[in-house]
């Protein structure tokens, strides 16, 4: 798998089938246009960085020993890109690929050299469906990956196969284990171009979005990458030759099932709070829209406070959520509804209901930050969106007085500002 | 035969397979072979924890690790010279595992169900002779040892042996299953293929790949085929939880409706539960109870979308054009949250009379007919049962022009009988 498929957020990601585009408040989402200059700069370099490390490392690839493996390499690459139906019961598409697993096969099949084209029949498997910029992008950092990989493998000396030789217990350890270091390099060199590129395209903490990245897929890249093991042991050492990929499908197919399920089981949480805003939306058109911005800019806002990820995403989910309570209906003297209730047995949102339930009460210490990040960024949202207010500046200076606000999360956001506008003009989207 | 006797039946036959091997090894004279072999003993250990680690698939307990690990070692050809082992001593070697993972899973708390055991060491036991059958040109073991023939025909070989044993293991499971689950055997079987293919191909291929590469090198073939499914079962489990999260996700949405003050607590889960029960009476499939009762839990979730709540949330008190507008929203709100289109047909149809099945001939599934007397019935006697009667009586006036008459004669019964039940009502 390739962490710059799944990850790569140059356009808004959106599994096919996903009814409502309201899944705004998650960090995909953050507006783009306004960074396209950086963002071709980093794809510009990434490109360069890729033509550069392949003239660096060709000699140590040495030639290509078996132009039918690479072909039966190529072939796979190819068609482990290609969009998939999970069984899963959301019947979404998935998007995981075996590339990791494929670039650092060929490296002790003596087939490196043929790294660009396993990189640029992977990203043209999807060209029809992305941007172009994308699928140059993915190819770029797939042989930088790829080349990280072999120079690794390479430092290591791994040793490189040939037909015939002789391989037993301690060869098959031997490349298990170079094999295993050389993905963790890659691992770290995929998730540091997409956070560049993140950085870049959405102004996300670089830092942050690495730390995200490692710690959420990197488990999933690694058990991806070792699947390359297999492959080597099969096909070289057992004498299985190209033929024996047909083996190792069932293996190949049903790890990238399985391990598509990660990125389902994320479109699944979208759908959960994408449904209970479009009820909101429902009741009070534009709501959605409303809470997505809150929901982006709370999250902005907690990087910048340094909350750390979790904490982040804890916000942007709650921002997304936080007119929940709008769904009430009027009562008397009766005790006032707590639609948040309705949630208690949503695991994934557990974290996040002490934060709506403090909105109500006000009262609760342990969420009083995310709280007040939450009223901050709702303020900011409405001055934004007022037409008698111009710019973004106008917009934070309308709020910086208010006593009810957090004066250190208000500067949090006064950093924001300076830095990018967080809120741009809306184009055709309703108004909350 | 009764159910019991069928599961009676195929755990005598493993242990008539466990006392055949005995006697095989006794009649070859005790000899214990290659058993020491540290392959032999990866396998054996890894064999039992398998047991421990075991996935429900449509009822049925699955052990793929245990599976395919066992298929390795009764599949593995001849290992630094030694012959394969015989069929008696391949059998005892899997049973000893296989009972001690199963005990440990039992004593550990983990599901360790006595039959889908003792189907899969048959499935194995059967592998095994198979694979030592001299089918004239002498048995499989023998041929894929032959060095003219490739690596890759040697690992076709075995797939197809390994494959036979996963097939009786689980045709008989569903043979000691059929009745539980009121289900065809055929139909079990596909459903069963079809929702285990996937890993059931794993274990054929990883039990493959295990007997051909441990002769080149050594035990460490085993975690290394083995590896690949360990991948698949936490997919599997990943799949549980997004299956889970769905679930969770109808039923927030059923109690969103309570929270917010537009329904009577706990409305929705008793339309589903009172659906679900009529269902049952008329005999409808598991899957229409499931749609049912999906259906049940989401049918009023539009009324949110409200600014003045209908009094006490009942629909059937409400002006048409709001009934309308509820039923537009609901469905909206429904095919949001990825309902299936069986549930949302039986919120939309739940909105029309059955005047119109009667008059015009329109086509409304029962799970739609049902749900609208279940409906009427929770919205009239707002969970108590002292409203039993006027409810009943209410519903009978519209009998033939608004409800379903078996429908409502269905709803009867089930609801004198919960008269004397604390479940329903």
């Amino acid at each position: 798998m390739g962490l710059g498929h799944p990850g790569f957020p140059l356009t808004p990601e959106r599994a096919e089938g996903q009814p409502s585009p309201l899944g705004i408040y998650r960090r995909i989402a953050r507006p783009e246009h306004r960074y396209a200059v950086s963002t071709r700069f980093v794809v510009a370099g990434t490109v360069l960085l890729a033509i550069a490390s392949y003239l660096a490392l060709r000699p140590i690839a040495g030639p290509v020993t078996d132009w039918t493996g690479l072909g039966v390499l190529i072939l796979v690459a190819a068609a482990g890109n290609l969009p998939a139906r999970s069984p899963s019961t959301s019947s979404r598409r998935v998007h995981i690929s075996m590339l990791a697993a494929l670039t650092l096969a060929a490296v002790p099949l003596g087939v490196a050299a043929g790294l660009p084209l396993l990189a640029a029949a992977h990203a043209l498997a999807q060209a029809g469906r992305q941007a172009p910029i994308r699928v140059v992008f993915n190819a770029a950092m797939s042989v930088v990956v790829g080349m990280a990989g072999l120079l690794a493998y390479w430092s290591l000396r791994g040793p490189v196969l040939v037909e015939g030789a002789a391989a037993g217990a301690p060869v098959v350890v031997h490349i298990g284990w170079a094999l295993l270091l050389a993905n963790l390099l890659q691992l770290v060199v995929n998730a540091w171009l997409i956070s560049l590129v993140q950085w870049a395209s959405r102004a996300v903490a670089l830092a942050d979005q690495f730390r995200a990245l490692i710690l959420r897929s990197g488990l999933t890249y690694l058990a991806t990458g070792s699947l390359s093991i297999l492959i080597v042991t099969v096909w070289q050492i057992a004498g299985g030759g190209p033929g024996s990929i047909v083996l190792l499908l069932p293996c190949l197919v049903a790890a990238r099932w399985a391990l598509g399920h990660e990125r389902a089981e994320d479109l699944m949480q979208v759908r959960v709070v994408d449904t209970l805003n479009a009820a909101i939306d429902a009741r009070f058109p534009g709501a959605a829209a409303h809470s997505a911005d809150v929901a982006r800019l709370a999250e902005w806002l907690a990087e910048e406070i340094d909350l750390g990820p979790s904490r982040s995403e804890d916000l942007a989910l709650a921002g997304a959520l936080y007119r929940l309570d709008s769904l009430s209906t009027p009562r008397g003297v009766e005790p006032a509804p707590r639609p948040a209730r309705a949630l208690t047995e949503v695991d994934f949102l557990q974290g996040i209901l002490p934060i709506l339930e403090h909105r109500r009460d006000g009262a609760s210490t342990s969420t009083a930050t995310a709280g007040r990040v939450i009223s901050v960024a709702e303020a900011y949202v409405v001055a934004r969106r007022d037409p008698l207010i111009g710019d973004r500046y106008a917009a934070y200076d309308a709020i910086a007085g208010r006593s009810d606000l957090d004066s250190i999360i208000l500067v949090a956001l006064r950093r924001v500002v300076d830095r990018i506008d967080p809120l741009p003009p809306m184009v055709g989207r309703h108004r909350a | 035969m009764s159910l019991r006797g069928r599961r009676g039946l195929i755990i005598g036959l493993g242990w008539c397979v466990t006392l055949a091997a005995i006697a095989r090894v006794v009649a070859d004279g005790g000899d214990l072979g290659p058993t020491a072999q540290p392959a032999i003993v990866t396998a054996i250990l890894v064999v039992a924890v398998g047991q421990l680690v075991v996935v429900n698939q449509i009822g049925r307990q699955m052990a793929p690790i245990t599976t395919a690990a066992g298929m390795g070692m009764v599949l593995t050809p001849a290992i630094s010279g030694s012959p394969p082992m015989s069929w008696g001593l391949c059998v005892l070697l899997l049973a000893v595992p296989m009972t001690v993972g199963g005990m440990l899973s039992a004593l550990t708390g983990r599901p360790a169900d006595v039959f889908d055991h003792v189907c899969r060491y048959v499935g194995l036991s059967c592998a095994a002779a198979i694979a030592r059958w001299d089918v004239g040109d002498g048995s499989v073991l023998t041929i894929v040892s032959r060095p003219e023939v490739t690596t890759l025909v040697a690992a076709f070989w075995l797939i197809g042996v390994a494959l036979v044993g996963v097939l009786v293991d689980l045709v008989l499971w569903t043979f000691g299953r059929v009745r539980t689950l009121h289900v065809p055997v055929l139909t079990l079987i596909r459903l069963d293929l079809a929702r285990s293919g996937a890993i059931g191909a794993m274990m054929t291929n990883g039990g493959a790949l295990i007997a051909v590469t441990t002769p080149i090198i050594g035990p460490i073939a085993i975690p290394l085929f083995i590896w690949p499914i360990a991948i698949a079962l936490y997919g599997l489990r990943r799949a549980g939880r997004i299956e889970a999260t769905q679930r969770q996700l109808v039923l927030a949405l059923s109690r969103l409706t309570d929270e917010t003050g537009h329904t009577a607590k706990g409305h929705a889960g008793r339309v589903a539960r009172l659906a679900k029960t009529i269902g049952e009476e008329l005999g409808l499939s598991p899957g229409d109870l499931q749609v049912l009762f999906d259906a049940g839990l989401l049918h009023d979730v539009g009324q949110v979308t409200l600014n003045e709540p209908i009094p006490d949330g009942a629909t059937i008190l409400a002006a048409p054009a709001e009934q309308a507008h509820v039923n537009r929203q609901t469905i909206f709100l429904a095919r949001q949250a990825g309902a299936s289109d069986e549930v949302v047909e039986a919120i939309i149809g739940s909105a029309a009379q059955y005047r119109e099945v009667r008059e015009f001939g329109a086509v409304l599934p029962i799970t739609a007919r049902i749900l609208r007397v279940a409906n009427a019935y929770d919205d009239l006697t707002q969970g108590r049962r002292t409203a039993r009667g006027p409810a009943l009586e209410r519903i009978h006036l519209g009998l033939g022009y608004e409800y379903d008459p078996a429908v409502v004669d269905a709803l009867t019964r089930v609801t004198e009988r919960s008269a004397r039940s604390p479940r329903l009502g």
